[in-house]
């Protein structure tokens, strides 16, 4: 399993140094071109995740009668509801096992980052396992980009801002508007708490990382919103006048 | 439903947040590897946050810095300077250590009180050099100091085109250092002048070593090369399977190198010829040590290993409990080394039979 992955992170580290190679070295070219070609990559996973959820939104009212109908007997309210997922073909897991199968993934990528920002010894000594002699020669990379050394946390905190606003833009728009008073608050207690707990964390990351995660973010919520539109961010579309 | 699907959602952004801080932080505790210095009687160490003044014999502790309250932050391997006292009439000894706070601190060799300090723009990764009455340190801010050994008073500085993370070796006059740029400098060591500059294929986070009118240094394209002392000419270059960080050890006709690759090399000093090899479990960054016919090579497989240093054959080897990056240090028939973990051990250099541990294991 462990070779598995180190095959993963050798790749995605190589074309990320290749990247540099190719992109005038500047390494927040390479992490904004490799995220949006890794976002494209797990496509697969993601699209039948994000169009199982618009089929889930589009069962709401329906959904909202059951709840009703059964509202003193939870486990009959949970039987009629998986019957008529099953009677419209749809797989309430596929919101789910998409996002653990794209987990490695991410992690991947998040960690090969690391690895080729390697600015302490016993980083570089791990760089050196994974990237190819011919890709060496660009060993240590050029971490300045505008006011940032990639390597080490914005000075400034521009990106854990950005991170903040592009993660709650996105999370409003994969989460459709709900029916459910209990379930609103709920995710509305996250929409804010998501996006402020990685803008914290974002603040002692590497700057490189940050990169990716606005990057990421910016082209899920466009793939989203080509997806199932708006979600609780605009008003959905076609729903107009109803 | 919605309540239902909300709780592994949940589960999913924690587990992500929680590889964030586990996995993805450069906070990891550890940023290098340990460093020992062994002069006459005592073995300075520098390993994680503490540096230790130990007895050889012993390996009882005289002194730490910081003290006992305190943590420090990473620090690099320890270099020793006895100040001839021309003032005061006696000598005193100092400790000079680099630190990951930018700053080389001397310390009083006697008691681990600190005499001066001198701060860098980042981190210090190599230990210095002395040479003279001037201590040579090199900075990850690009930079090589020379400073005036007794005060810590700036004499010049050289700057390259990246971090500095080897320790320069000074010799007839002059200073070799090694940096990230991938370029080997020659400077004069009273003036800090360019004399001459070597550029190799890959960056260089090795000490250079000067035999005869040679200087041996890896780089992490890999290779092993050997330089004319005056013209900066290289003279041959050894080809390793992966990035060379070792110091070569150079003993008569012959240099010994470690690599990434896993092994260690015995290489014909005057034309680069392989002589022979010997293959470890993990990479080999610490520059190999020898006495008495052996060569001793530290590893990351976590042995230290007794190589018959004509031959390559294991006469014995010695196992710690963590990876072994360090240089191992030779006095007095015995072969002192730490490992990651801090721990320090010195070995009968005849059998490898373990002499003392620090700290000691009931501790």
């Amino acid at each position: 399993m462990s070779q598995v992955w180190n095959l993963l992170l050798q790749g995605m580290v190589n074309s990320l140094l290749f990247l540099y190679d190719v992109l005038a070295h500047n390494f927040a070219l390479s992490i904004a071109v490799f995220t949006v070609l890794v976002r494209l990559l797990t496509l697969p996973f993601t699209l039948p995740a994000q169009r199982s959820a618009k089929a889930q939104q589009e069962l709401q009212p329906e959904i909202e009668k059951i709840r009703k109908k059964y509202a003193k007997d939870k486990e009959k309210q949970t039987q009629e509801t998986m019957k008529l997922y099953k009677e419209k073909g749809i797989n309430p897991a596929m919101g789910c096992l998409p996002m653990f199968l794209q987990l490695p993934i991410m992690f991947a990528f998040y960690q090969s980052i690391v690895k080729a920002l390697a600015n302490t010894p016993l980083q570089m000594v791990s760089l050196g396992k994974f990237a190819s002699p011919s890709l060496s020669q660009l060993v240590p990379l050029g971490s300045r980009f505008l006011w940032l050394d990639l390597g080490y946390p914005d000075p400034l905190y521009i990106l854990p801002i950005l991170v903040v606003a592009t993660t709650w833009i996105q999370q409003k728009v994969a989460t459709p508007p709900s029916t459910d008073s209990q379930a609103a608050s709920m995710t509305q207690s996250m929409q804010i708490t998501m996006p402020l707990m990685f803008g914290f964390i974002t603040m002692s990351l590497a700057s490189g990382l940050a990169v990716y995660f606005v990057i990421s973010n910016v082209v899920g919520i466009a793939i989203q919103y080509f997806i199932t539109g708006g979600g609780g961010l605009l008003p959905q579309r076609g729903k107009k006048g109803k | 439903m919605r309540r239902i699907m909300t709780g592994p959602k949940v589960v999913l952004w924690l587990f992500i947040i929680v590889a964030l801080l586990t996995g993805c932080r450069g906070g990891a505790p550890l940023t290098s590897w340990p460093g020992l210095t062994v002069v006459e009687d005592m073995v300075y160490v520098a390993a994680g946050a503490k540096v230790y003044a130990l007895e050889a014999d012993t390996g009882n502790q005289k002194w730490e810095f910081p003290g006992e309250e305190k943590k420090g932050p990473f620090y690099a391997t320890p270099a020793h300077f006895v100040l001839d006292g021309q003032s005061t009439g006696v000598e005193e000894g100092l400790v000079f250590v680099g630190s990951n706070d930018n700053n080389l601190y001397a310390l009083d060799a006697v008691t681990g009180n600190q005499r001066w300090s001198f701060a860098t723009q980042k981190p210090i990764i190599a230990g210095p050099a002395v040479a003279g009455d001037t201590v040579y340190v090199a900075s990850a801010d690009s930079k090589v100091y020379a400073l005036e050994a007794a005060t810590g008073v700036g004499r010049w500085e050289f700057t390259t085109g990246n971090w500095v993370w080897a320790t320069p070796l000074v010799a007839d006059d002059k200073v070799y250092v090694g940096s990230m740029d991938h370029k080997m400098y020659c400077l004069d060591a009273e003036s800090g002048q360019k004399l001459w500059e070597f550029k190799a294929d890959g960056a260089i986070a090795t000490t250079p070593t000067l035999a005869g009118d040679l200087l041996y240094f890896g780089a992490f394209d890999s290779k092993v090369y050997a330089l004319d002392t005056a013209s900066g000419e290289k003279k041959w270059e050894f080809q390793s399977g992966a990035w060379v960080w070792s110091q070569p050890l150079v003993v008569g006709d012959t240099v010994y190198v470690g690599s990434m690759d896993k092994a260690v090399y015995a290489l014909d000093a005057a034309s680069g010829q392989k002589k022979w090899e010997f293959a470890t479990d993990g990479a080999v960054l610490a520059s190999p040590a020898f006495a008495e016919a052996l060569l001793y090579v530290a590893s990351e497989d976590k042995q230290l290993y007794a190589l018959d240093a004509t031959t390559g054959q294991k006469r014995w080897r010695f196992t710690a409990q963590t990876s072994i990056f360090a240089p191992p240090a030779l006095a007095d028939g015995v072969v002192y080394t730490c490992s990651q973990d801090g721990r320090v051990y010195a070995l009968n250099a005849g059998n490898g039979n373990q002499r003392w541990v620090f700290p000691r294991t009931e501790q």
